[in-house]
């Protein structure tokens, strides 16, 4: 713990939290495992009137300019955050330092989650079935909330087939936006807009909707990560979740898909038709595209010496995994044949 | 030029020293995921400076080919104007940046190829063809990917 940050983030919690006497903070550490923002762990002691508390917060800031893998809106996660507290399963979002001054970069300070996320529970060898079923649970506890709580700032789509419209667009549009040409991206785009599923209601959407932003809570699992939260097709987060398994399995939602997509069914009230084991499929492809634009996003800016972070030429081989998931899934999908409505 | 040890071979000692001498002296976890970041990035280098050059030479030759044949069974202009683009380019360097460039024009006549095909409903054979073109990207694109798990997630 450097005593610049120890003693910037004391000044900044007297200033944001009511009714403190004093604030001191016994200890700061990274945490690893996200590729897109700082984060650190700060154990905090409080003093209330008549009372004195530890607790461990999280703070999430942007890194430093030039060395981010991914560019995203602090601002607008802070605000889906400040929206959700208390309506999905998450960590609670506490407090913001909007304007970077007090901590050095935007920060958002979060509850700390002492258990393992997901990922690291799944590889003691639990019981895949069950797991499915939670995150069955915590997807459809996502896509049920009110689209009216979001802030303004969330974009809106109009309507389904305009929204899918232009998400299939994104496969070209990031593609010619590309310093190299990706022509797995063109075929595929192309594929999906030949192929497309029935219409689903628009809900809010995770954006990266995996087993590593889940952490196992005392009762419940708890999703983090909401930087690319919007609102968007439910099955997005579905396919988002079985494509990342596939690079880092296993995968509870696969091992007993007819399961989960029961369960999911039951839950929003969303029929057969829309979510069913073709359209998940579809959905491992085509939500890639949010991910896998800013994936590329980066790498362009690598390249002209804008970003200078080894996570980029590192990503390169997510990029050639992810040509093989959509590849693999295209065939499957071909061999299976769409269901009939 | 001195051309022995290869680049290749240089570049999988660089990441031998590391693991072996250096990754033990590490204690920063943060440290550690970059490690195996870079470990991973020099493998993709082995492989690259071993093959690059003749691959995406190899991958332009079959591309051509699979254009020639579509522009002429779909007479589809997209098509006909990305291969004329690759044509009207292409030199016979083979410094890197003078082949990525061949390549890169390759690339959006396939793009446009494998297009034009989504639209028709024919051509079971031409289908087949660019099917074949892109299993052999993939093909080079997983060797030089190698083992690859997400580091320091979880």
């Amino acid at each position: 713990m450097t005593t610049e940050g120890a003693a910037a983030l004391e000044a900044f919690l007297r200033s944001v939290a009511d009714d403190v006497d004093t604030v001191k903070v016994l200890s700061m550490a990274p945490i690893g495992g996200g590729y897109s923002r700082v984060m650190m762990r700060a154990e905090v002691e409080w003093s209330h009137p008549g009372e004195r508390r530890v607790e461990t917060l999280v703070l999430r800031g942007d890194p430093p300019p030039g060395q981010a893998a991914f560019e995203t809106d602090r601002d607008l996660e802070w605000s889906i955050l400040s929206a959700l507290n208390g309506r999905v399963p998450m960590p609670a979002a506490r407090y913001y330092d909007a304007a970077g001054s007090a901590l050095g970069a935007k920060t958002i300070v979060l509850d700390h989650v002492p258990g393992p996320s997901l990922l690291a529970h799944l590889a003691s060898g639990v019981d895949l079935g069950p797991v499915g079923i939670q995150i069955a649970e915590v997807a459809a506890a996502i896509h049920a909330v009110d689209l009216d709580v979001l802030p303004p700032g969330a974009p809106r789509p109009p309507d389904w087939s305009t929204y899918l419209d232009a998400l299939i667009a994104q496969w070209g549009d990031a593609e010619r936006a590309h310093v190299e040409r990706d022509p797995f991206m063109r075929h595929v785009g192309a594929w999906l807009d030949a192929h497309r599923p029935p219409p689903s209601p628009l809900t809010l959407v995770h954006g990266d909707f995996q087993s590593a932003n889940l952490l196992v809570g005392d009762d419940a699992l708890l999703l983090v990560d909401w930087e690319f939260a919007h609102i968007g097709d439910p099955r997005e987060d579905l396919g988002w979740f079985m494509a990342v398994a596939m690079a880092a399995p296993p995968d509870p939602i696969s091992y007993d898909l007819d399961a989960f997509c029961a369960r999911y069914r039951e839950l929003t009230g969303i029929s057969e038709g829309v979510v069913n084991p073709w359209s998940l499929g579809y959905f491992v492809v085509l939500g890639a595209i949010r991910i896998f634009a800013n994936l590329i996003a980066a790498n362009a800016a690598f390249v002209r010496g804008d970003t200078a972070s080894i996570t980029v030429p590192y990503n390169v081989n997510a990029a050639a995994f992810a040509h093989n998931v959509w590849i693999a899934a295209i065939g499957g999908l071909e061999a299976i044949g769409a269901p009939r409505p | 030029m001195i051309t022995l040890p290869s680049a290749s071979q240089v570049a999988l000692e660089i990441r031998r020293e590391l693991l072996e001498q250096i990754g033990p002296e590490l204690t920063s976890e943060r440290a550690r995921v970059s490690l195996e970041m870079i470990e991973n990035c020099l493998r993709n280098l082995a492989v690259r400076a071993e093959h690059e050059i003749a691959w995406m030479r190899e991958e332009c030759d079959a591309i051509e080919a699979l254009a020639t044949a579509v522009a002429e069974a779909l007479d589809d202009a997209a098509v006909r104007d990305a291969l004329a683009a690759y044509r009207d380019g292409r030199t016979t360097s083979l410094h890197v940046a003078d082949v990525q460039r061949d390549y890169d024009r390759a690339g959006e006549a396939l793009s446009c190829t494998a297009e034009a095909l989504a639209r028709s409903d024919d051509h079971p054979q031409l289908r087949a063809r660019l099917a074949e073109v892109f299993a052999t990207r993939q093909a080079h694109e997983l060797e030089i990917m190698g083992e690859f798990a997400f580091v320091g997630r979880g």
